[in-house]
């Protein structure tokens, strides 16, 4: 009966959704490094450039006295980066991916040469996160597609995750949708974004909006907060961009399910 | 031909095996015993502990007699607060096994069609609620609850 229900509201708002053309994503996460030369002594002014490689957006920055840059406000996807500095080979690497309010750490070291020289480094985005003190851990897109998901609510993929414990109150009648506990605390501390912003109900410890779309990427931070992002639009509006994309969840936006 | 029967199935899997949350016990005190007053407790409402002592004969059994191996007592009025520690206890243990399995099929180069079937809890493995926890109601020790038994879910995808 229930299922039924969602049913009904899955199909309307995908209609409204499809007319949509972009919405506001607020959840962001933040690339920093540091540029030394192959002695390991801090390169300061070197121009560091951050493309996204999905929609070919750029940032420029500069290292600092220190040799440290810092990207905020990086939107979720995959990245490429250069570092140029007069007197040094051009550093670039491609593979950087940014996952949901991560910080990732790219560091650089700029070999002696000539700029029009360059050298593709890869596996320079750093996979163990030392820059934030905050335990998370990020569910993809591939996951949140194959795995089984009872009635598809998002919030049990938090279950994933260590140190989550399914609460009984999330079958007692009437059941309090969304209720876990996670490192011991009770579900009503629970909060929810979705891409960034607040989600909750604050009656018990309910997530509101049912997801239109099957979520692109969810990162649960047990203690601390939970968060969801949707699917970015960009790949959808732009279909060149989207073939140069090799990432499995760009099929994502586009599919939608009936629940029977 | 081949393809549509043998191809495009995909099997997926969650195991979830978790020992039980930190249980409290505790009284309901009288007016007495009583020093903060019975408000919900997320305000603030201190659980009174009572006091507790080995039983090693009694009668133990998960569902009616969770507590059977403690004899708990109610403390005097000059001292309300028992011997029990918090959460010296442990609610029972969960497990429970998730299996997808679905097949793809393959209409036109870009038009699929996926069948999913999920099974939450595929063994049907009970797993039990948390006990009553509080030694002044009658059905202190017993378990009344469960998680859910198997539940099976179809669904339809159309990727495009």
């Amino acid at each position: 009966m229930t299922c039924l229900r969602k049913a009904t509201l899955f199909l309307t708002v995908c209609f409204l959704s499809l007319t949509a053309l972009a919405y506001g994503q607020f959840e962001s996460a933040e690339v920093l490094g540091t540029v030394r030369d192959t002695s390991g002594a801090i390169v300061a002014g070197a121009t560091v450039t951050l493309t996204n490689l999905e929609t070919g957006i750029q940032s420029q920055g500069a290292s600092d006295a220190s040799g440290d840059y810092d990207f905020f406000n990086v939107k979720v996807g995959r990245y490429s980066l250069a570092v140029e500095k007069t007197g040094f080979e051009k550093f670039t690497t491609k593979d950087v991916r940014v996952d949901v309010n991560a910080r990732q750490r790219v560091d650089a070291a700029l070999q002696v040469g000539a700029v029009t020289q360059s050298v593709e480094v890869t596996g320079a985005a750093a996979t163990l996160d030392t820059d934030s003190s905050e335990h998370g851990e990020v569910v993809n897109t591939q996951q949140i597609v194959d795995l089984p998901l009872n009635g598809r609510n998002y919030s049990d993929l938090a279950l994933l995750t260590t140190n989550v414990h399914r609460s009984i109150y999330a079958y007692a009648v009437p059941p309090r949708e969304g209720a876990f506990n996670v490192n011991g605390m009770r579900s009503t501390y629970n909060s929810f974004l979705l891409d960034g912003v607040d989600n909750n109900a604050y009656s018990t410890s309910n997530q509101v909006v049912y997801l239109v779309q099957v979520p692109h990427q969810l990162r649960a931070s047990p203690g601390i907060r939970f968060r969801l992002l949707r699917g970015q639009r960009a790949e959808h509006l732009r279909p060149v961009q989207r073939a140069q994309s090799l990432q499995p969840g760009c099929e994502v936006h586009q599919h939608y399910e009936l629940c029977l | 031909m081949v393809d549509g029967i043998l191809g495009g199935w995909e099997v997926d899997t969650i195991n979830t095996a978790n020992s039980g949350t930190p249980l409290d016990v505790a009284y309901t005190p009288s007016a007495t015993n009583d020093v903060t007053g019975r408000i919900p407790d997320y305000r603030g409402e201190a659980i009174m502990r009572p006091n507790v002592v080995p039983n090693p004969g009694g009668v133990h059994d998960q569902i009616n007699h969770y507590y059977g191996l403690y004899t708990f007592t109610t403390p005097p009025a000059s001292d309300p607060f028992g011997n029990v520690g918090r959460n010296s206890f442990r609610g029972p243990d969960f497990w429970q096994w998730d299996l997808g399995v679905d097949k793809f099929f393959r209409i036109r180069e870009n038009l699929r069609l996926q069948f999913r079937s999920e099974y939450f809890n595929a063994l049907n493995h009970t797993n039990l609620g948390i006990p009553d926890s509080n030694i002044s109601d009658a059905a202190f020790g017993t378990i009344r609850s469960t998680f859910p038994a198997r539940q099976i879910q179809f669904a339809l995808k159309v990727l495009f």
